[in-house]
């Protein structure tokens, strides 16, 4: 299913100009699926570069690479005959999110969620976070704290005040 | 090119290193400031090294993002990082959705009501997106299921995924938009108070004898309707806002329901209806009437069991007559190799249709059709 925007838009190409300077070609119609770029679009002031001052060029590069891949497949609004077939696209496609966001290392992840954050990618944004939830959950405090280098600056006493104050979230 | 430097420089000490120096036209101060420069930047990236591993991304995104993360998880873990530092003490306050999922293990009454309790009275106040909510245990949680939809409502939730046996969902709430049930049974329907203005997108999965009347006259938007794996005998819909309706493995529970009733499901009116997606377990009468705005249709079904039971695969068979109005594109499967597809021209005429495995033997015009 075609959205309004894409056939508004066609397939005019913006220019993104990452925080150190290089430029990126991306077609409207993938644009469209950041917030932001979105909004520009449909207040016409999408003309010359536009400047993503929070966002450098490696991750806008996996930024595009990720819209590319998602632009235009509404897959429940076709008719695909077979359900093997549907089920087999969606499938797909959930491997190749999970491949994109596994390559990644903590750093790339890291900007990744603040440029998905920055240009309102809602599903990037969302694939991120919860990959980073999914290391987070189940595991003890310390494995965390190793995980992502947290420093605990707790005494042993305020420690244990603040696991008292919230034991029934650690039974 | 520094490595060649060094190699240059190497040189020196045969020749003297002023000599060497002012042959090269470099003054003294100009080597020792290109030397510290090319050691400073080795220092750099070697400390930058270091920090790229020891430093602490997680804590240093924006709160937002955070907030967005712990909300993805068990509200339970969410809590657990209040211990990481003092930085993360609060943050889980900050959570904009909540997940209950309790085992069977938990001991209920004294754990689940003051897990809860925690949650509810520290987190900040603001609007709740999704709240999902299963207790596989025990039936004394009453109380606290009233408790968190009470706050739930209160707090503008958006979002609502559960699981209920034989207790009514809240019945009311203006703000929820998405709400998915397991594993209902109601054999006299939702309660006439359910309504929710805006609710669009409504998900029953494997529920049992469930009305779904009160449902369509409640609640006028509903644009997404999914029926996954229930069972109801009969289904008439008639709703002025769907868009999409998805009706997969109907009837799954088909011993609950004795062998002779046969399901029939009728969309009766649903003048905004683009999609439906239609599988069955067992065979079923469909029809469809009134769907003006239908362009895709996409059926699997098993023709009937007398009919199996006569007739090999290459003789005709019948397909229910399907009244079926407006329609430029029919797709019919029977079997996944037995894929066809039958065009008809958009007519303001309804038509019936025998098939032979999806070969179009007659199309005729339906005496209920339009006038």
């Amino acid at each position: 299913m075609s959205t309004p925007s894409s056939s508004v838009f066609s397939y005019r190409v913006l220019k993104l100009k990452s925080s150190d300077g290089e430029i990126f070609e991306v077609k409207q119609t993938v644009a469209v699926q950041s917030g932001v770029l979105k909004q520009m679009m449909e207040d016409g002031c999408t003309e010359g570069e536009i400047p993503l001052n929070n966002v450098d060029s490696p991750t806008l590069a996996k930024i595009i690479e990720w819209c590319n891949k998602h632009h235009d497949d509404d897959v429940e609004g076709r008719v695909l005959s077979q359900e093997k077939e549907k089920e087999k696209e969606k499938a797909d496609m959930k491997r190749w999110e999970s491949e994109f966001i596994d390559a990644l290392n903590r750093d790339e992840l890291y900007f990744l969620l603040i440029g998905s954050n920055y240009m309102n990618i809602k599903e990037l944004l969302d694939c991120a976070a919860q990959k980073v939830a999914g290391m987070v959950k189940g595991k003890t405090p310390e494995a965390i704290r190793e995980m992502f280098n947290i420093q605990s600056d707790f005494t042993e006493e305020e420690e244990k005040a603040i696991r008292k104050e919230n034991q029934w979230a650690f039974n | 090119m520094v490595s060649s430097l060094f190699c240059v420089f190497r040189v020196d000490s045969v020749m003297g290193f002023e000599d060497f120096v002012n042959c090269f036209g470099f003054s003294l101060q100009q080597y020792s400031s290109w030397i510290f420069r090319v050691r400073s930047k080795h220092i750099h990236m070697e400390g930058q090294q270091a920090q790229h591993c020891k430093v602490d991304r997680l804590t240093n995104l924006p709160d937002p993002i955070i907030h967005h993360i712990l909300s993805l998880m068990d509200t339970k873990y969410a809590v657990r990082t209040c211990i990481l530092s003092s930085k993360w003490r609060y943050h889980w306050r900050g959570i904009h959705s909540l997940h209950f999922d309790f085992p069977y293990r938990v001991n209920p009454q004294k754990f689940f009501g003051r897990f809860v309790s925690l949650v509810l009275d520290h987190r900040r106040p603001s609007n709740l997106r999704r709240l999902t909510f299963y207790f596989r245990g025990c039936q004394k949680t009453q109380p606290h299921m009233k408790r968190i939809f009470k706050y739930a409502i209160s707090n503008g939730v958006e979002e609502l995924e559960t699981h209920f046996k034989t207790s009514p969902p809240p019945c009311d709430c203006e703000t929820l938009r998405t709400l998915e049930l397991h594993d209902l049974i109601m054999p006299n329907g939702f309660p006439s108070s359910f309504g929710f203005t805006s609710l669009t997108t409504l998900q029953l999965y494997r529920c049992l004898d469930v009305s779904l009347n009160n449902v369509f006259s409640n609640c006028l938007n509903l644009e997404n309707l999914h029926l996954i794996e229930c069972s109801m005998n009969n289904l008439s819909i008639s709703a002025p806002n769907l868009i999409k309706l998805f009706i997969s493995r109907f009837n799954y529970f088909n011993n609950f329901h004795p062998k002779h009733i046969k399901g029939k499901i009728a969309i009766e009116s649903a003048p905004r209806l683009e999609f439906v997606d239609f599988s069955a377990d067992q065979h079923m009468e469909l029809s469809i009437h009134e769907c003006p705005k239908l362009d895709k249709v996409n059926i699997r079904m098993p023709p009937p069991v007398a009919w199996r039971e006569t007739n090999s695969y290459s003789n005709s068979y019948r397909f229910d007559v399907i009244y079926y109005t407006f329609s430029p594109e029919f797709v019919f499967q029977d079997r996944p190799s037995q894929k066809r597809i039958l065009r008809a021209t958009k007519s303001i005429y309804g038509f019936s249709m025998e098939l032979r495995f999806g070969k179009v033997i007659k199309v005729l015009l339906n005496e209920r059709g339009g006038d």
